[in-house]
């Protein structure tokens, strides 16, 4: 689950700028703009090889929505995400 | 009381009993020592485990799993713990007073009598394999509270068993020595109850159960009904027969497995809550909740609640028109005609408080306004609205996700069109999700305040749903009261908070707690329809226990026909209602004297005797504590109309006196000042009626107010004044100072 924050927050950083250090599991994402939202979660979604519901996705509030559905998602067997290798690490954006 | 010779058998048998008793608690003891040490070993290991396991790392399963394993033990050994912990501290208790009574029973076709000690927890003798001392709650006990020296009987599991009393004694034993004992021959024991009552009152309600009478002892073992309701008049043991009743059933429930968490006790507030906290303790049980109805109102809409004490408080204060208003408010609020409209409304919610929509998701039409409108009209009635709303909203969600890949496609080659990226597309997808959500949700998400509030807005739709039911003459100003206060950012009214949660539960098919077996409900003239209604709806499957007294009600008068309505509302068919008339807290002179507050007095008194009631001015107040503390009254309540009336009392006092003033969480001491709206249960040794004046207490609902205030005290009362002393207190045979 902390790999999994990491990446979000990671995310979050790329899309909003937020300060990497500053983004905690209760980081409001509420005042995203749909571009800034649709570009956090297609980011999520390529990292992880998964799907994230629409209906899901907007009722996320904070980061650790996100996280939790991210974790589901692969607890629920819906990729075939194998964990991340360096490379994925160093380029895991685009 | 004469002190007798003991005799020496009686001392003998006591011998023999206690060592009984040291014999099982060093057993406990080591037993509950060796549990601990595994208990401790355990908690290690978990702490080793917690921190070997990264718990929030997904990998790390089997440390969770070993985790798991090792709270699940450590759950098991607290719960046999907590086991042997109560029978150790009962136990302890035995080793300075084992038992309280002796019954000698003869029974048929047997030559010897027979006898059985009752104590307040039973206890095993080994090595005669029979129980030495019976639990008071067991069948056979009851012979001792309900016949004298005559054929008795008793049911047993095994069916009905009679037996003839051949002799009854009591004892007062005290730190393992026997005070006194005497043979009792009547079914009520008046040297010892008159000795009990005689004491002074404690910040704390104590057990009764060596002096239970008869009617009470029918109350508390009573199995046959489904709601038992007590009429008791002030001081007639209400509570002590609620919360005995509850330790009574929770005895007979090792049958049928009612544990403490199946038992809920109403209590009317927190301070109340406090005073009765030790009784079940103290009769071996353990973690039965008790609750206010706001705290679970508060709970259940997530939102603030006025408390009870403070509309007591409010009604009180408020000037007499104001306050007429307000009962008048409170009356229909409480009346099972707010009830019936309730559930007209309810009916009606479905057809006009769903905000019905042609849904499109994209190009394509989801349902039709209409479509919508009629599957929650036509689904079967017996699903409650919220659920049948619930379903729709899924099978929304389930047509759209099967039509998601489609309109992607289309999003994502409009995107190309514009030169715009995927994210453009997905951007605008979660867009409109969130667009038809919020339409979905305007049809399927009803908020219940919304709703309420609605209900009193529509003064045409209110008219037409209580068509045919009686309303008060000021209806119209109660619905715009009504509309202020539910937009006010005040706590909400509790009598609005019960009926919006009534409209909640009724709503969504959701109870408070299906463990609950059993309720409780202490001053429960206190508790309106509407009330009700919401508690059967949220313990539909538990049994009522109901006391009250209907000349009691602070905030309304009331009939007998109250407990026909409330079992009306609980919808419970097999009931019985007990009348309790004799009080057993204040001395005759002073029942008799709360007794012209009464219009339909039928209080019979325990007869002991004190000093008659004083109508003083209130220069005497100081004089007067002295003299009730000289005379060693240990609780000494100045009882003022209301909390702001109190507060200056308590200014101007304690510069004279120590003297403390009670809120709601506080112990007060020896003397202090308290707001009639708190006194709901309570009793002290003297009570002094602060401002008995004819311009604060001069109405019928201030007689009611006078009679509580009044019943409050155990051995002394006073009326203080200031200018004129109220007319209610005129009275031929009052004694002035």
């Amino acid at each position: 689950m902390d790999e999994i924050f990491a990446m979000v927050a990671n995310a979050i950083n790329h899309v909003t700028g937020l300060p990497r250090e500053s983004i905690r599991p209760e980081t409001d994402l509420q005042k995203l703009k749909f571009a800034q939202w649709a570009t956090l979660i297609m980011a999520c979604e390529k990292y992880y090889h998964i799907e994230i519901p629409d209906e899901k996705a907007i009722g996320f509030t904070c980061a650790q929505d996100l996280t939790l559905c991210i974790h589901q998602e692969l607890s629920d067997g819906r990729s075939d995400y194998s964990a991340p290798t360096d490379e994925d690490r160093t380029d895991w954006y685009y | 009381m004469n002190q007798p010779q003991i005799p020496l058998e009686e001392k003998l048998h006591l011998d023999k009993t206690l060592s009984i008793v040291q014999a099982e608690l060093d057993s406990v003891r080591a037993a509950t020592k060796a549990q601990q040490q595994e208990m401790d070993r355990l908690r290690s290991e978990l702490q080793t485990d917690r921190e070997l396991a990264n718990l929030w790392s997904s990998e790390e399963f089997e440390d969770l799993a070993d985790l798991s394993q090792s709270v699940r033990l450590l759950t098991m050994q607290e719960e046999t713990q907590d086991t042997a912990v109560a029978r150790r501290i009962a136990l302890e208790y035995q080793q300075h007073s084992p038992y309280f009574a002796r019954l000698t029973l003869r029974f048929p076709d047997e030559e010897e009598d027979e006898p059985i000690y009752i104590g307040r927890f039973s206890l095993w003798n080994p090595k005669e394999k029979d129980l030495a001392v019976h639990d008071w709650r067991s069948p056979i006990a009851s012979v001792f509270y309900r016949f004298g020296m005559e054929p008795a009987y008793y049911t047993a599991p095994l069916g009905r068993i009679d037996c003839l009393v051949t002799g009854k004694r009591q004892y007062e034993i005290r730190n393992g020595q026997i005070v006194y004992c005497f043979d009792a021959d009547s079914v009520i024991q008046d040297k010892l109850l008159r000795k009990m009552l005689s004491q002074n009152a404690s910040s704390q309600m104590r057990s009764i159960v060596e002096t239970i009478q008869k009617d009470q002892d029918i109350a508390i073992r009573d199995e046959e009904h489904d709601l038992l309701m007590v009429q008791g008049v002030a001081g007639s043991g209400k509570t002590s027969i609620a919360l005995h009743r509850v330790a009574y059933l929770m005895y007979e429930g090792l049958k049928n497995r009612l544990r403490s968490h199946n038992i809920l006790i109403l209590s009317p507030n927190t301070v109340f809550e406090k005073y009765i906290s030790s009784v079940l303790p103290e009769l071996g049980q353990r973690n039965t909740a008790a609750a206010t109805l706001e705290y679970i109102l508060e709970n259940f809409l997530h939102t603030p609640v006025q408390s009870r004490v403070d509309r007591i408080d409010s009604l009180c204060k408020a000037e007499s028109r104001q306050a007429e208003a307000m009962r008048r408010m409170l009356d229909f609020k409480s009346s099972p005609e707010f009830v019936a409209i309730l559930d007209r409304f309810l009916q009606e919610i479905p057809r006009h408080f769903s905000q019905y929509q042609d849904l499109w998701y994209g190009d394509h039409l989801l349902a039709t306004a209409q479509s919508l409108k009629n599957e929650i009209m036509q689904r079967d009635d017996k699903w409650p609205l919220g659920v049948r709303l619930h379903r729709l909203e899924n099978i929304l969600w389930e047509k759209i996700r099967a039509l998601r890949p489609e309109r992607m496609k289309t999003l994502y080659f409009r995107a190309l069109q514009l030169s715009r990226g995927p994210e453009w597309a997905r951007a605008y997808s979660l867009y409109e999700t969130a667009s038809l959500s919020r339409q979905i949700q305007a049809i399927t998400r009803l908020s219940v305040r919304q709703l309420y509030l609605s209900l009193f807005a529509d003064e045409t739709r209110f008219l037409r749903l209580a068509k045919g039911i009686p309303l008060p003459s000021d209806i119209r100003s109660i619905l715009t009261d009504t509309c202020e206060a539910l937009r006010s950012d005040q706590p909400l009214p509790l009598s609005d908070a019960s009926a919006m949660a009534y409209l909640k539960v009724r709503l969504e098919g959701r109870s408070a707690s299906g463990d609950i077996r059993q309720v409780v409900i202490d001053e429960a003239q206190d508790y309106g329809m509407a009330d009700y209604a919401l508690l059967h709806s949220f313990y539909p499957n538990a049994r009522f226990t109901v006391l009250g007294d209907i000349n009691q009600s602070m905030e309304r008068g009331m009939d007998h026909s109250f407990f026909g309505n409330v079992q009306k509302q609980l919808k419970i068919e097999k009931a019985a209602l007990i009348e309790l008339n004799k009080s057993f807290r204040c001395t005759k002179e002073i029942l008799s004297f709360s007794e012209q507050f009464l219009k339909h007095a039928a209080l019979q008194s325990f007869n002991r005797s004190g000093e008659e009631p004083k109508i003083l001015p209130n220069d005497q107040i100081i004089s007067c504590i002295r003299q009730c503390k000289e005379m060693g009254y240990k609780s000494i309540a100045l009882i003022a109309k209301t909390a702001e009336m109190a507060e200056k009392w308590h200014a101007r006092l304690s510069l004279e006196i120590p003297i403390r003033l009670m809120g709601r969480d506080i112990n007060p001491g020896d003397v202090f000042i308290v707001p009639l709206a708190l006194t709901k249960g309570l009793e002290f040794d003297a009570v002094f009626l602060l401002d008995c004046d004819e311009t604060n207490y001069s109405t019928e609902d201030d007689r009611r107010l006078l009679y509580v205030a009044c019943t409050r005290a155990l051995h002394f009362l006073s009326f203080f004044y200031t200018s004129s002393p109220s007319l209610l207190l005129k009275q031929e045979d009052q004694c002035n100072g």
